[in-house]
């Protein structure tokens, strides 16, 4: 092995084994350049700038954990639109999961037009942004379908998206009517799971509920836990509905965490501040996200562990 | 010999209810067939729920468009419009400049959804048919950067953008999607390890080189991948709002997204036309149904393989 390679012209001889793992760097190397300058550099930077007062006039002012003590003990917005996102999660991400798991079963089963029930409950999802956003203004007006529908029950329905008390709820709503993706990454998880599972179910003489409770469920228990993970990180950040249908109003009913750090910084331009808010969220978001694959140890079922 | 023979008889008896009377197992099959005549009525109970959940607000959205002022105001609700108006669309289009803004976001969308084919595609293949150091653990972060909450990297990205002068312009919406985005890099890296390993080694005792390996012989063949980001990337751009607001400041810029939110807010100054903003809503996401129904196939595909729209 030795005699043969050093024989040759050392330049040579390094170039021919540096030559893939320079080409394999060419070739990821955009991935490269974003990476560094828009994932690693902010990130960073974000923190440093978490320590700073910076107005975008001037340069950066160091001002030590004044940003940090301001946002965990003087700021009581911060708690506040917390608690509004943290309730907003809780509206959506458990009833949304359970909806998106009794759709996906609905639609995986053997019966004729399939294929366009799930095209229709998937289209208000391409919709999206402020479309959508607009389109569940009309339906949560004070004289709106809702409205209309909960008369014909003999509710006299609240103005949604003006009473501080149904103005989080109204958002969640419009958030459940929605949840298009989800529902077709568990489907997609159904239609994974293997025939012969259910034989020996039937085998075992089990009904119905045994197949759902001893296979189908722990099969696509993965699919589950995925979406739950990427919802909440999503469901934390919403920004859009807020800012287009509520305006965080009334009052802070709907003050989203990310919307007051877009406040923050691109209405106020505290980017040292709103970097300090940043750095928060994302803390929050990591923790939550490592104690949920902690507790996934106990529900999720992956096949290669056994 | 009696004994034999009580037992065949009782053998017999016990066999006989299912194997020997025909009435009793026919029951039992037509009560199967009710029960599965039950369970797809049910279904389709369920469905039609469901069908009302998802598709009546659309529904509504088309009705309301064609809805004239006093039509919003009557007690209770009509549900259907008193007459086919169709005068909020052309008068939705004129009050904000959505002429101008359409096109603005088709060039946006076009400019990113190259950058996105190309960059993901090489990036992707870089990752799945090269061997380098360092490799796997690449890989590993590329991954755990999906997770990463935007965030925590939009006011550094925002103050990178505004030093080198290009806030208002569409540079910040357009230039990284040539840098490869993580989702796009990963479906295309699952794609081009389903193929067959001896392409590229046919294509090497050819005297190919690897980049003409990747765009001669292996990129033609991942053409159901790249239909999916390209679809991924023009819903992805056609619904973005954070970032449109946040780096667009000058009017000849803007987008559809940005005018729609325009159109919101003049309404909720005054001027209290629901038709209008129904109407608008209604042209706005054209393009994105249209997309959809082309795309379908691939869209779904992509999603089920990654688990997300792309973003």
């Amino acid at each position: 092995m030795h005699t043969p390679a050093t024989s040759a012209p050392p330049s040579k001889f390094r170039w021919a084994r540096l030559r893939p793992h320079l080409i394999g760097w060419a070739c990821i190397s955009p991935w490269l350049v974003s990476f560094s300058f828009l994932m690693v550099y902010p990130f960073i930077a974000s923190f440093v700038l978490s320590f700073t007062r910076y107005q975008l006039v001037g340069s950066p002012a160091f001002i030590g954990t004044e940003n940090i003590q301001r946002m965990l003990f003087a700021d009581a917005r911060v708690l506040t639109s917390l608690r509004v996102t943290f309730t907003y999660v809780l509206l959506t991400v458990p009833a949304g999961t359970a909806i998106s798991i009794l759709v996906a079963l609905l639609l995986n089963q053997k019966v004729r037009g399939i294929p366009f029930f799930r095209t229709s409950f998937y289209i208000p999802s391409v919709i999206g942004g402020v479309g959508l956003a607009l389109l569940w203004t009309t339906i949560l007006a004070q004289n709106g379908p809702v409205n209309t529908a909960l008369r014909w029950t003999g509710i006299e329905g609240p103005n949604w998206l003006f009473d501080t008390a149904w103005a989080l709820p109204a958002l969640a709503l419009k958030n459940l009517a929605t949840s298009g993706a989800a529902m077709l990454i568990i489907l997609a998880a159904l239609q994974g799971v293997p025939q012969h599972l259910y034989e020996a179910v039937e085998l075992d003489g089990g009904a119905e509920w045994a197949k759902f409770q001893h296979v189908t469920l722990p099969q696509i228990s993965p699919a589950i836990f995925y979406n739950l993970i990427v919802t909440t990180i999503g469901v934390l950040q919403s920004f859009v509905e807020a800012f287009i249908m509520t305006d965080g109003g009334p009052g802070t009913a709907t003050l989203f965490y990310g919307l007051y750090l877009y406040r923050q910084a691109f209405e106020f331009f505290r980017m040292g501040y709103a970097s300090a808010l940043a750095w928060l969220i994302f803390l929050i978001i990591l923790g939550l996200t490592i104690l949920n694959f902690r507790v996934a140890r106990y529900w999720v079922y992956y096949e290669a562990e056994t | 010999m009696r004994n034999e023979d009580r037992d065949r008889r009782r053998e017999r008896r016990a066999v006989s209810p299912t194997s020997d009377s025909p009435p009793t197992s026919s029951a039992w099959r037509k009560s199967i067939a009710a029960q599965r005549r039950l369970r797809d009525l049910l279904a389709y109970a369920l469905l039609a729920l469901g069908f009302v959940w998802f598709i009546f607000p659309l529904l509504w959205v088309v009705l309301s468009s064609l809805k004239t002022f006093q039509d919003f105001n009557q007690i209770p609700l009509r549900f259907l419009p008193s007459e086919l108006y169709l005068g909020n669309y052309p008068r939705a289009w004129n009050s904000v400049p959505f002429g101008r803004y359409f096109l603005n976001t088709t060039s946006i969308v076009a400019l990113s959804v190259v950058g996105e084919l190309l960059s993901a595609s090489l990036v992707g293949y870089g990752f799945a048919r090269l061997r380098f150091w360092g490799r796997d653990l690449l890989f590993m972060v590329l991954l755990s950067t999906m997770m990463l909450p935007f965030w925590v990297v939009i006011i550094p990205r925002f103050l990178l953008y505004k030093q080198i002068g290009w806030i208002g312009s569409w540079l910040p919406l357009i230039v990284p999607s040539y840098f490869a985005n993580p989702v796009y890099v990963f479906l295309m890296r699952q794609f081009f390890m389903t193929l067959p390993p001896e392409l590229d080694d046919a294509a090497k005792i050819d005297g190919c080189h690897e980049l003409a390996t990747f765009w001669r012989i292996l990129l033609p063949l991942t053409k159901p991948v790249l239909a999916t980001i390209a679809i991924f990337a023009f819903i992805n751009v056609w619904t973005d709002f954070l970032k449109q607001v946040i780096y667009l400041s000058r009017e000849s810029a803007y987008t559809v997204a940005i005018g729609l939110a325009f159109l919101r807010w003049q309404i909720a100054e005054g001027d209290p036309v629901p038709g209008l903003l129904m109407a608008a809503t209604v042209f706005t996401s054209l393009p994105m149904i249209a997309v959809f129904f082309i795309g379908q196939k691939y869209m779904v595909r992509g999603i089920a393989l990654t688990g997300r729209t792309g973003t």
